[in-house]
């Protein structure tokens, strides 16, 4: 077609603007909408043909005893300082993963701000021929996929040693708000690792933050190359916030929450095993039925375990009446086989329904209608997952207050 | 013989991220307390270990502005003071104990 002018020229950018934008979603393996979203949030510009990873906002964020970035409220998490947990009854009536505004928030220490342009990931170790150095936009160019899973902090339930033992545990007392589900776009690992020439001889792999702590676990060489372990740039379809860990974490599905290393700046790959402080002094099981297992302290935890929670107010109170009673369970190991509900101290039970997604590694929500009459009540509710994994009635005390998963008796008053 | 004067030693401690004040204190063999203060952002843990990393003295939790205390009957010898959170210690929250006539 003939040129002839202005009109021409901005028909013609747009049609190359958009064939860009479809070569470029192209090559990062994502939908054209979900690549938009990531320009338009600011995280990536497209500049004669190239992305760019968009420079850090020149009014960059005062130094700040800010432990965690995005608002908070009071209405919608309980605050323990450094960690924010969820209120379970501020997802009744969301849909089914948790918006980043609600998503709970577990920091070691504050959320470090991270200086996109100078950041860069480097992979190396004994594990590795190939040692390499990446930028956030090499990172964006490398094919990514989405998947959508839990992440739950190892102590998500820790109070209830108190309740069921008298002693505390030591650590956050959560009751069942350190989870939450995303949908996570990124890199998978098993890439990454590739690119760096990873050997056969591998057998760790120990992704390491930049917070102050320097937060670092390893994962065995097979949980590294599963599909579904991935290099993290997004949350949600936008650009993982600061809190959950920009500009890039570690998703390791169905493990415990601490595994997934946000602000990821280092990448160990080793042919030895590896130790750091959050996989020999903590996150491992101390106590009456556990040994020690040096270096570490004792068993050393990976998968996390099947638990429930109900979409209410804990210890809160709901009309007289007929209710929809809504809440989700949850297991590393499969998919949802069942869920009953008690609302007579374990008298008897009752089947809720199990709707929508059903998979292993993010949850299954259900829900089951009850005609509440006045009075105070402790909804019990227990899943059982298709490997036949059940929640049990009693868990063994853990000194750190890993890994509670027993049916819990959530206080609710009818009125 | 120990007659050692008994009078009760006071040991004033400070905690933040990531670092124990004073980073060494100096004792006299017997009772010591420790008087703890986390004047640090997050939750800090405190012990005392002997030579062979045996506690003799923890509190197991410090709370941003509160402070705690512990007491201890200790023995002539070098101890550590810190927070054993992982990787608190790493990163500075280690000091040294002389106790000594």
């Amino acid at each position: 077609m003939g040129w002839s002018g202005p009109k021409d020229e901005q028909e013609y950018l747009l049609a190359r603007a958009d064939e860009l934008v479809w070569q470029k979603a192209r090559e990062l393996g994502i939908s054209r909408r979900r690549f938009l979203g990531l320009v338009a949030a600011g995280a990536i510009t497209v500049a004669g043909g190239r992305v760019l990873h968009r420079p850090r906002d020149a009014a960059a964020a005062p130094a700040s005893a800010e432990l965690v970035v995005k608002p908070t409220p009071p209405e919608l998490f309980y605050d323990f300082g450094s960690n924010k947990e969820m209120r379970w009854e501020a997802m009744s009536s969301r849909g089914y993963v948790v918006p980043n505004e609600l998503f709970f928030v577990r920091n070691h220490t504050r959320t470090p701000r991270i200086d996109v342009n100078t950041w860069r990931l480097r992979v190396e170790g004994t594990g590795v021929s190939r040692p390499l150095e990446l930028t956030y936009d090499d990172i964006l160019n490398m094919p990514a996929v989405s998947v959508v899973r839990y992440v739950e902090c190892a102590g998500n339930g820790r109070s209830f040693f108190e309740r069921a033992y008298g002693k505390r545990a030591s650590g956050t007392q959560w009751k069942l708000g350190a989870i939450g589900v995303a949908e996570w776009t990124g890199v998978p690992l098993r890439e990454v690792l590739e690119r760096a020439g990873v050997k056969r001889t591998a057998r760790d792999v120990m992704p390491e933050g930049l917070d102050d702590l320097r937060v670092r676990r390893p994962m065995s060489i097979a949980k590294a190359l599963e599909p579904d372990t991935l290099l993290v740039f997004a949350m949600n379809g936008q650009v993982l916030p600061p809190d959950h860990g920009f500009p890039v974490r570690i998703l390791v599905p169905g493990w415990i929450g601490v595994s997934n290393i946000k602000w990821v700046g280092r990448i160990e790959v080793s042919e030895q095993p590896l130790y750091s402080p959050w996989n020999t002094e903590s996150y491992v099981l101390i106590g009456p039925d556990y040994k020690p297992e040096p270096p570490a302290k004792g068993p050393i935890l990976t998968y996390q375990n099947l638990k429930s929670a109900l979409e209410l107010p804990w210890d809160g109170e709901i009309r007289a009446g007929r209710h929809l009673i809504r809440g989700r369970s949850w297991s590393p190991f499969g998919k949802i086989g069942k869920v009953e509900v008690s609302l007579d101290h374990g008298a008897t039970w009752q089947l809720a329904t199990i709707r929508g997604p059903n998979e292993a590694r993010t949850w299954a929500r259900w829900d089951f209608v009850w005609d509440a009459k006045p009075g105070f009540y402790a909804i019990r509710v227990r899943a059982t997952d298709e490997k036949g994994n059940t929640q049990p009635f009693r868990v063994p005390f853990n000194e750190q207050g890993y890994l509670y998963n027993a049916v819990v008796g959530h206080p609710i008053t009818v009125r | 013989m120990a007659t050692a004067a008994s009078k009760p030693q006071v040991i004033e401690i400070s905690l933040k991220e990531f670092d124990i004040l004073p980073r060494e204190v100096l004792a006299k063999p017997g009772a010591v307390t420790f008087v703890v203060k986390n004047v640090g952002a997050i939750e800090h843990d405190f012990v005392v270990e002997d030579a062979n990393g045996k506690a003799v003295a923890r509190i197991a939790v410090i709370s941003p502005g509160k402070q705690e205390d512990v007491q201890a009957v200790l023995r002539p010898g070098l101890y550590t003071t810190l927070c054993s959170l992982p990787g608190h210690k790493d990163a500075g929250m280690k000091g040294l104990l002389k106790v000594q006539d």
